[in-house]
């Protein structure tokens, strides 16, 4: 945990922990929608889809809780510097791993209501790419706990795995649409499109988490994230006319 | 709950015996009070006696010799008078100063005529009878004789004998006989003596107060000359007499029995007094007020004459008031510089020989004559009123400055 | 914000008789900017702040070393005169001090000591003047012969604020000027002194942390005789350098 003192007030000190305590938990509960969403995608099970949106309610609740927290603290507590940094923040926090919650339900959706079972590489480079979403999820949250920027900037680092993956699926599905394919194929290969798509959103999502880490332990703001192709007009422009 | 009810009976006993002290020293006053009163009230009056006067318009009023005239005028209402001794006897009981008296009124009817009865002042003697101080024994009362006796029944049957308002007590300075006897050279003397007292004591303090108390640095030198000053405050008053003998009589040979001299000694006394209580008040100012003139760009001293003294002010006037009032009742050390002597002139200024209030009820005290005790009484009641006066207005100042802030 | 430098502050020592209340202070007030000075009690904040006016020179064990320039002349110079630099710096107190004389009195005091108006016109236009900046005029128009002392808490503090103005002073310092007052004219102080700022440079000394991030501009931190830290009033609270500051304006030491 930090190492900073406590508060003279001590309840003040409970307040701040509870905030960063509603924070962790929420975002344990979206790893545990993303660990769902992998069976889903392995399995296509419909039970643990069934799970999932269960899920759903308990996420925007903690959003609320969170929200709610904040604004108290805020008000009652006039809180400066490294307390305002930790409960604003985490206040942000909570909105991204609210969209990364809804990402991990709308995948789950498409995924079960696949036409067809995709071809078996093809599920594999998805699951691969989940894991490495869940592997930077998880990072994330360790570095948030830990106020750990070392680990934060790891995960700004790794962004660019999941581009690279992301386009790597991108380019087989592509290629494979652009050959024979039936109507109910083509639905299937789209809906796949849209689910590395947003798998690679949680990845940006992920990634605002470790700059919000940052600037909560040093009070600076940084843009660690490398530049992928999708900031590059010259390359997408160079990539459409291949 | 048996202690609370032995505690509530502490309180009771408590304030039992703070009522029974106060009762004590109230009924001690009153004691004095009503001792003096009933002593001097009778000085207030004076014993007269009508004679019957008959001077006509033409006689030339200037080769008139007024004891004799009025001597004659007298033994006429006594028609059987025959020897000396009985003559003597009736003269006397008239007052010496009556021929004065007698003077003034030709003075006042010149060109007219004087008839009738007029009124002239009794002597001591019978003034102590009628006053009933004297009690009468037989055909005597005191040092009224068979022979005068006669004469004063034959003058209360006739209603020739009266009391009436002592003027002589306020109006006249001192003299050998009781019945003319007055305070006011004592009471002018005493006036000029605080007066030089006040006008050389009051600004020599407060200055000497704000110098300590506002200028001089804080040291061990300061703390010396704190010490000496409120152990001044505490020297016998005769020590000053001593002091203003030596300095003020033999060093500058100023007049012997002068209020000035008085009232420097006197200054000299009060002077601790006032000095005490000045820095007390200054103390007492706040320092914000002096902050805020400092703050503004006033200096030490602007700050000091035109904040601090005038906040001091309430302060400064009652412990001037009170080393007044102490100083007006002071003997001993007028006594040492002569003011002891008897005068009769009321003194016309600072510098003619004078004596005191407090000097004059010494004197008069002295004296084995009975009417002066009833005098001095009167004095002493005089004095104390003066006291009284001094110490509310000493309350009224207080209480008319201290609203300001 | 104008960036003058208008008083300097170079390694102040000060001690009272043996004891050590300030050490090795350098400090700089911008012109026309809000600088506050917070810290614990007993950390020499007001200490600091009756340097500049040379009120510490009335206490007789106090000793200073050191240089404090105002526009670039030492105050402490032997030909420098404490009176004539009171005229250029203004006080106001924690506790509001009306002198016990009349509200126009009040004002008009400064001036009539300083000699500042030829005629009673003049003197009269000051006043006015003052009690405007101040706040205070339109209260008082019809009673400016009324005793000072019969106005509220903040009135008094507003009729300080004016007393002060009417020397036409460029720096005005404030020694908690609000710690007296309740919340609504504490208020008031704390807008007159965004409007006041245009005009004059304003040190303020304060224990309340959220009345300096409201009012100043700069903010100081002082601990124990030191000067922690200083810089920009937002950045002190959103972001400080050094940990004691953090510590103290997080409320994690006293």
């Amino acid at each position: 945990m930090t190492d900073y003192r406590e508060h003279i007030v001590k309840s003040f000190d409970e307040e701040i922990a509870n905030v960063i305590h509603l924070t962790t938990q929420m975002a344990t509960l979206v790893e545990e929608q993303y660990k769902l969403l992998y069976h889903v995608v392995d399995t296509g099970s419909p039970s643990t889809t069934e799970d999932i949106l269960e899920n759903e309610p308990k996420l925007d609740n903690y959003d609320a809780e969170i929200r709610d927290a904040v604004i108290t603290l805020i008000t009652l507590r006039s809180p400066v510097a490294v307390d305002l940094r930790d409960i604003l923040t985490s206040l942000r926090i909570s909105t991204d791993l609210e969209r990364l919650g809804d990402y991990a339900k709308n995948i789950a959706m498409r995924v079960a209501t696949l036409e067809e079972i995709p071809e078996t590489h093809i599920k594999n480079d998805i699951l691969r790419l989940l894991n490495l979403v869940q592997v930077q999820l998880k990072k994330v949250i360790d570095a948030y706990v830990s106020k750990d920027i070392k680990k934060a900037e790891e995960v700004l680092k790794n962004d660019l795995e999941i581009d690279k993956n992301y386009n790597v699926i991108y380019e087989e599905i592509v290629d494979l649409i652009k050959g024979k394919v039936t109507k109910l194929r083509l639905l299937t290969y789209t809906k796949l499109l849209f689910a590395i798509k947003t798998l690679e959103r949680a990845g940006d999502h992920i990634g605002n988490i470790a700059e919000e880490i940052h600037f909560i332990v040093t009070g600076e703001h940084i843009d660690l994230k490398p530049e992928s192709k999708e900031n590059n007009l010259e390359d997408a422009l160079e990539d459409s006319n291949k | 709950m048996n202690s609370v009810s032995l505690r509530n009976k502490k309180e009771k006993r408590f304030q039992m015996y703070g009522m029974t002290a106060v009762i004590v020293a109230i009924s001690f006053l009153g004691i004095l009070l009503f001792n003096i009163f009933s002593t001097g009230i009778s000085a207030f009056k004076q014993t007269y006696v009508a004679v019957n006067l008959n001077i006509p318009l033409d006689i030339n009023k200037s080769e008139i010799n007024p004891r004799a005239e009025l001597n004659k005028s007298f033994l006429k209402m006594f028609p059987e008078i025959q020897s000396r001794t009985e003559r003597r006897a009736a003269l006397s009981l008239l007052s010496k100063g009556a021929r004065y008296e007698f003077e003034e009124l030709l003075d006042e009817n010149e060109g007219k005529s004087i008839e009738g009865y007029h009124w002239f002042l009794a002597s001591a003697d019978l003034d102590m009878y009628i006053k009933g101080t004297v009690k009468r024994q037989g055909d005597t009362a005191g040092r009224i004789d068979e022979n005068q006796m006669k004469f004063v029944d034959q003058l209360e049957s006739k209603n020739l004998i009266e009391l009436q308002s002592n003027k002589y007590l306020l109006s006249s300075a001192d003299s050998r006989e009781p019945e003319m006897a007055g305070i006011r050279g004592a009471i002018i003397g005493s006036l000029y003596s605080i007066l030089i007292a006040f006008l050389v004591s009051f600004p020599l303090a407060v200055m000497a107060a704000v110098y300590l108390e506002k200028i001089a640095s804080k040291n061990r030198f300061s703390d010396l000359i704190e010490t000496n000053i409120n152990n001044l405050a505490a020297v016998p008053s005769i020590v000053f007499g001593l002091l203003g003998l030596a300095i003020f009589l033999n060093f500058f040979e100023l007049p012997r029995s002068a209020p000035l001299v008085g009232g420097l000694t006197l200054a000299l006394m009060t002077l601790p007094t006032i000095v005490i209580a000045a820095r007390a008040a200054i103390k007492s100012v706040p320092p914000s007020i002096e902050e805020a003139a400092i703050g503004m760009g006033a200096s030490k001293v602007q700050t000091i004459f035109g904040f601090t003294l005038p906040l001091a002010m309430p302060g400064i006037l009652t412990g001037t008031i009170i080393g007044i009032a102490q100083a007006i009742g002071e003997t001993a050390p007028l006594l040492m510089i002569g003011m002891v002597a008897f005068v009769v002139d009321v003194p016309g200024g600072p510098m003619d020989a004078s004596t005191a209030l407090p000097v004059q009820i010494y004197l008069w005290a002295d004296s084995p004559e009975r009417a002066f005790t009833e005098r001095t009484s009167a004095a002493i009641m005089v004095l104390l009123t003066f006291l009284i006066l001094l110490n509310l207005t000493a309350i009224y100042l207080r209480k008319k400055l201290e609203k300001k802030w | 914000m104008a960036e003058n430098l208008k008083v300097s502050i170079k390694n102040l020592d000060v001690h009272y008789g043996d004891k050590q209340a300030l050490f090795n202070v350098n400090l700089n007030i911008m012109e026309k900017e809000v600088t506050s000075l917070i810290g614990p009690s007993g950390c020499g904040k007001s200490t600091l702040l009756k340097c500049i006016n040379r009120m510490n020179d009335l206490v007789e064990i106090c000793k200073i070393r050191g240089q404090i320039l105002l526009d670039s002349e030492d105050i402490n110079e032997a030909s420098q005169d404490p009176v004539l630099l009171r005229m250029k710096i203004g006080m106001v107190f924690q506790k509001p001090n009306p002198f016990p004389k009349s509200i126009y009195d009040n004002v008009a005091f400064g001036p009539k000591l300083h000699g500042m108006a030829k005629s009673k016109e003049e003197l009269d236009q000051i006043v006015i003047q003052s009690l405007s900046k101040s706040g205070l005029y339109e209260e008082v128009k019809d009673r400016l012969f009324e005793p000072g002392t019969g106005l509220s808490g903040g009135q008094q503090q507003r009729l300080c604020i004016a007393r002060a103005l009417a020397v036409n002073p460029q720096i005005l310092l404030m020694d908690e000027p609000c710690s007296a007052l309740d919340p609504i004219a504490t208020a008031k102080i704390e807008d007159l002194i965004a409007e006041l700022k245009q005009q004059y440079t304003i040190v303020i000394v304060t224990h309340s942390m959220q009345q300096a991030a409201r009012v100043s501009d700069r903010t100081a931190y002082m601990h124990m005789g030191e000067l922690v830290e200083t810089g920009l009033t937002k950045t002190i609270f959103s972001n400080p350098q050094h940990e004691k500051t953090q510590d103290y304006i997080t409320g994690r030491i006293g």
